[in-house]
């Protein structure tokens, strides 16, 4: 095939682009796990010495380390119930004709377009009338607003797309409404519900703001235990931390993808 | 953690088998209570932890919850739940007091049900019967020796032409940048009721100004990579970096000494006052208070005795007398008008 | 092809009995809505509530007035930050779009296994929390930084440059925080795009850039769009890195709103500052999907809505 001046320029441009992007992005994590790394007192790039003493000082951490697990936790659960609420919402938006459907379109992504610090504030008036201002179930009721609406637009994006002919063949061969779904629908769609779970659970893993004003004492999450030490004191731990929780996600998304099959991983 | 899980082994049988002895001996005072406070996070804390809370346990049984969050969230927290507050007491600053007492979430406390109170300096009880002050955070100058060949005396001096894109400051946001606005109003011929002169002194070094941020750990990641040279701050952070080798210069202003002070108070509403009151008074003991000005070498409220090589590092201990006295409640009227003023002469 | 697909699969639905499509649409978006309605619209009232107050304090206080909107909207200090804002909001999502359409693409396509570490590296920032990132920047933008050191040691500057506290470092730090989500939104949708598709419009004697602009372009929009509008939206909000990162100098809505409500306590206004920005952003978002939407249906291409 010939070879096209224009499309020489767009791979050029290309190639050029992606790797700077991958730095980009790369470069604060290499940042902080070097520096964790550092044998000396402060936290500085390039590090000085080489040490594992913040490591284990962040892994000897009480705080640290219990955050971590209700992080974890929290986010798990968070991404679980949002993904129950939000699948079923994207398929009525997607499948059903009905008044009030950009509405409510609308209205699941707004949790979007509030500023963290508003949500959170309105969150903790409301709850505390309820009583329920100083408990995990409120806690919880707040990740989940914040990871909703990426579900659902995650969803929908990838429902628009979706090839009917599909069901509708499966249909033709006499598989039942649920059958269909289960064979067909959803394994089709798990590269946007994988998407949709990690943007879930990372949303509300690091989620700062909204924990800080909802969280209760037995419940702080890590990027909390982080933002306010941060406000005190300032030394390596924080970049071990940082690296034990890079290290953590790495080990989750490998775990995830050997479960749901590396080439499902979209 | 093997070490730790070893440990309560070790208790807990030990606990098993001094049973019978325990139920003899009488309870504990404040044995299966809780009492809840929000906390600062970090080596705050853990002073706090290791210097308050562990012995009052011993002695008393009382269990300490720090539930650590920003202090503005804290107190956003309380001012939303005032009838079901998540905590008993509260570790606020002198420009929150006025705040708290008018969305009357505080309860007065006196000498007699805190007996520690008589060690407390004159003039640091700003608010009366309310509140326990027990440590001070002053604004002093610093500049990095090593960077700035001529020393530094005056804020104004921070005006001066070598000093040109180099100087920090901290942003009204923050109670630093607040007593920073105040000090520059007053030693301009300004007051609470006039604080035109600050906004003068400003624009004057404007060209000066480098960098402005609300929050003091990100001032001192400035000073470390040098971005910063010189400016306001507080008196122990600067110690804290010359603590770990920066060439950090504290510098009593001539202009005076502008302070807040770190307070304890009960939060009406909260459960277990009486557990509340033993906390604060063990907070202000010896060993508590003479734990934190060791560690940040801030000036302490009470008369606690200090060892020379630690006194030579609080700065504001000779110019302690010197400490201007602020209306706090004024502040509070003005905050919001100051703040605004600040950033739109900063844009 | 798919958008010529959707009328009989409609069709279908249609021809069930219309109260059971009722009570399957209902099971479906029934928690959803009840839970949005309970834990978002509730509080966003009571918040609304609290804007119109006409004091300085939300409690304790009494009357209606839109004496925080007046004084919010009339006052060209605050209707510049907030026009900076929204302008914050639209270059970042266009700088993302421009610089994550190509990653997300090429992860799109690539195989399972080159994938892998890629996609690491993507979701990487995102594991990180806000303030370990802000110092990384100012380890690379600061004065004695990477950056400067790169850029003298090429010999383009003599001195350090001033890389922080203006409005090009906090857009890069933007674009950086939400890039991955960007990126994330192309790959998933272009992953459902096959590559029958182009290799036909390429045996069609199309060259690669009218591949893309015919034939990927219209079928990407949905996650474009997604991605576009999603990116704005963050951007819009941040608080935390215009403080940080831009100094006084450069000021947004979000770290405005923040300090009223955490340092000041002036929830009436900081809840009506909140609302113009809710409203502000939704009204972009909306007239976004309204208007790019359209276009693409008028085509034909995207099933009508």
């Amino acid at each position: 095939m010939r070879v096209d001046p224009a499309d020489r320029a767009l791979a050029v441009a290309g190639a050029m682009v992606r790797p700077i992007v991958y730095v980009g992005l790369a470069l604060p994590a290499v940042i902080i796990v070097a520096a964790a790394f550092t044998a000396g007192d402060s936290l500085r790039f390039p590090p000085e010495g080489f040490s594992l003493r913040w490591f284990q000082a962040a892994l000897a951490s009480g705080p640290f380390m219990g955050a971590l697990w209700t992080s974890t936790q929290l986010a798990c659960i968070a991404t679980v119930i949002s993904l129950a609420l939000g699948l079923g919402a994207a398929f009525a938006i997607d499948r059903y004709e009905f008044r009030g459907r950009g509405a409510f379109r609308t209205l699941t992504l707004s949790p979007l377009v509030v500023p963290m610090v508003v949500l959170g504030l309105g969150l903790l008036q409301f709850l505390s009338w309820l009583r329920l201002n100083q408990t995990f179930v409120g806690l919880l009721a707040g990740h989940v607003l914040i990871t909703l609406p990426y579900v659902v637009r995650t969803l929908s994006a990838s429902l628009i797309l979706f090839d009917r002919n599909l069901e509708q063949a499966a249909a033709n061969l006499r598989a039942s409404p649920w059958r269909v779904l289960r064979r067909i629908t959803l394994p089709l769609l798990l590269p946007a519900i994988v998407s949709a779970t990690v943007f879930a659970f990372v949303t509300s893993f690091g989620n700062i703001t909204l924990s800080v004003f909802l969280g209760t004492s037995r419940s702080i999450t890590l990027p909390v235990q982080i933002f306010t030490y941060v406000e005190h004191s300032y030394d390596p731990v924080l970049a071990a931390v940082s690296a034990l929780v890079i290290l953590v996600t790495l080990v989750l998304i490998i775990v995830v993808e050997k479960l749901v099959g590396v080439e499902k991983v979209a | 953690m093997h070490k730790r899980s070893f440990l309560k082994l070790a208790g807990a049988t030990t606990a098993t088998l001094a049973a019978p002895a325990i139920l003899r001996a009488q309870a504990k005072r404040f044995d299966g209570i809780t009492i809840r406070t929000n906390g600062y996070g970090g080596d705050y804390d853990r002073i706090l932890k290791e210097y308050v809370a562990k012995p009052l346990e011993e002695r008393t049984g009382l269990k300490v919850e720090y539930q650590a969050s920003t202090l503005a969230a804290a107190i956003a927290k309380l001012i939303a739940s005032r009838d079901n507050p998540p905590f008993d007491m509260l570790m606020a600053d002198s420009p929150n007091i006025p705040e708290l007492l008018t969305a009357q979430i505080i309860e007065p406390l006196t000498a007699k049900e805190v007996p520690n109170v008589s060690k407390l300096l004159p003039k640091v009880r700003e608010f009366g019967d309310f509140g326990i002050p027990y440590l001070t955070n002053a604004i002093i100058l610093t500049y990095n020796s090593k960077l700035v060949k001529q020393p530094i005396a005056t804020f104004a001096d921070l005006g001066r032409a070598d000093l040109k894109g180099r100087v920090g400051l901290l942003t009204p946001e923050n109670t630093g940048g607040v007593l920073t606005l105040i000090a520059l109003s007053e030693s301009n011929g300004g007051s609470l009721d006039n604080m035109e002169p600050a906004f003068q002194a400003l624009a004057k070094m404007r060209e000066n100004i480098s960098a402005t941020t609300p929050a003091t750990v990100n001032m001192l990641q400035l000073y470390e990579q040098e971005e910063v040279w010189a400016g306001p701050y507080f008196d122990g952070r600067v110690y804290s970096m010359r603590a770990k080798g920066r060439p950090m210069v504290s510098v009593i202003p001539k202009e005076g000494v502008y302070a807040l002070y770190n307070y304890l108070v009960p939060v009406k509403g909260g459960k277990n006052r009486e557990a509340v009151l033993a906390y604060m008074n063990q907070a202000l003991s010896d060993e508590a208070v003479g734990a934190l000005v060791e560690f940040f070498r801030y000036a302490p409220c009470t008369n606690v005795p200090l060892t020379p090589a630690v006194a030579k590092e609080v700065v504001v201990l000779p110019a302690r007398d010197a400490i201007k006295p602020i209306d706090w409640a004024k502040v509070a009227k003005i905050r919001g008008s100051l703040t605004e003023r600040f950033n739109k002469s900063m844009r | 092809m798919t958008g010529q697909a959707a009328p009989p699969a409609v069709a279908v639905e249609a021809d069930r009995s219309g109260a059971s499509v009722g009570r399957r649409r209902l099971l479906l978006l029934g928690p959803a809505l009840l839970f949005l309605v309970f834990f978002l619209v509730l509080p966003m009232l009571g918040l609304l509530r609290t804007s119109l107050y006409p004091g300085e304090r939300s409690f304790d206080s009494s009357g209606f007035s839109l004496l925080q909107y007046v004084k919010f909207l009339g006052d060209s200090y605050y209707l510049g930050v907030l026009a900076e804002t929204i302008g914050f909001g639209i270059a970042s999502a266009f700088v993302s779009l421009l610089i994550g359409f190509p990653v997300g693409y090429s992860l799109a396509r690539l195989p399972a296994q080159k994938r892998r570490w890629r996609l690491i590296v993507v979701i990487l920032p995102l594991t990180l929390s806000l303030v370990v990132v802000v110092f990384g920047w100012l380890v690379v933008l600061g004065r004695n930084g990477m950056a400067n050191s790169i850029l003298m040691g090429l010999g383009i500057f003599d001195s350090p440059q001033r890389l922080l506290f203006n409005r090009t470092a906090v857009l890069v730090v933007l674009v950086q925080q939400f890039l991955p989500f960007m990126i994330l939104s192309v790959m998933s949708v272009v992953t459902q795009i096959s590559p029958a598709l182009e290799q036909a419009a390429a045996n069609l004697r199309a060259n690669r850039f009218t591949t893309f602009r015919r034939v990927v372009l219209p079928l990407a929009m949905p996650g474009i769009l997604s991605g576009l509008t999603l990116v704005f939206i963050l951007s819009a909000s941040a608080f935390i890195t215009p403080r940080l990162i831009g100094g006084s100098k450069v000021q947004m809505v979000g770290s405005l709103i923040f300090e009223q409500v955490m340092a000041i306590l002036n929830w009436p206004f900081g809840s009506a500052m909140a609302f113009v920005l809710l409203a502000l952003t939704l009204a972009v978002t909306i007239g976004a999907n309204t208007v790019l939407a359209h276009r693409f249906v008028s085509k034909g291409i995207v099933r009508a809505r």
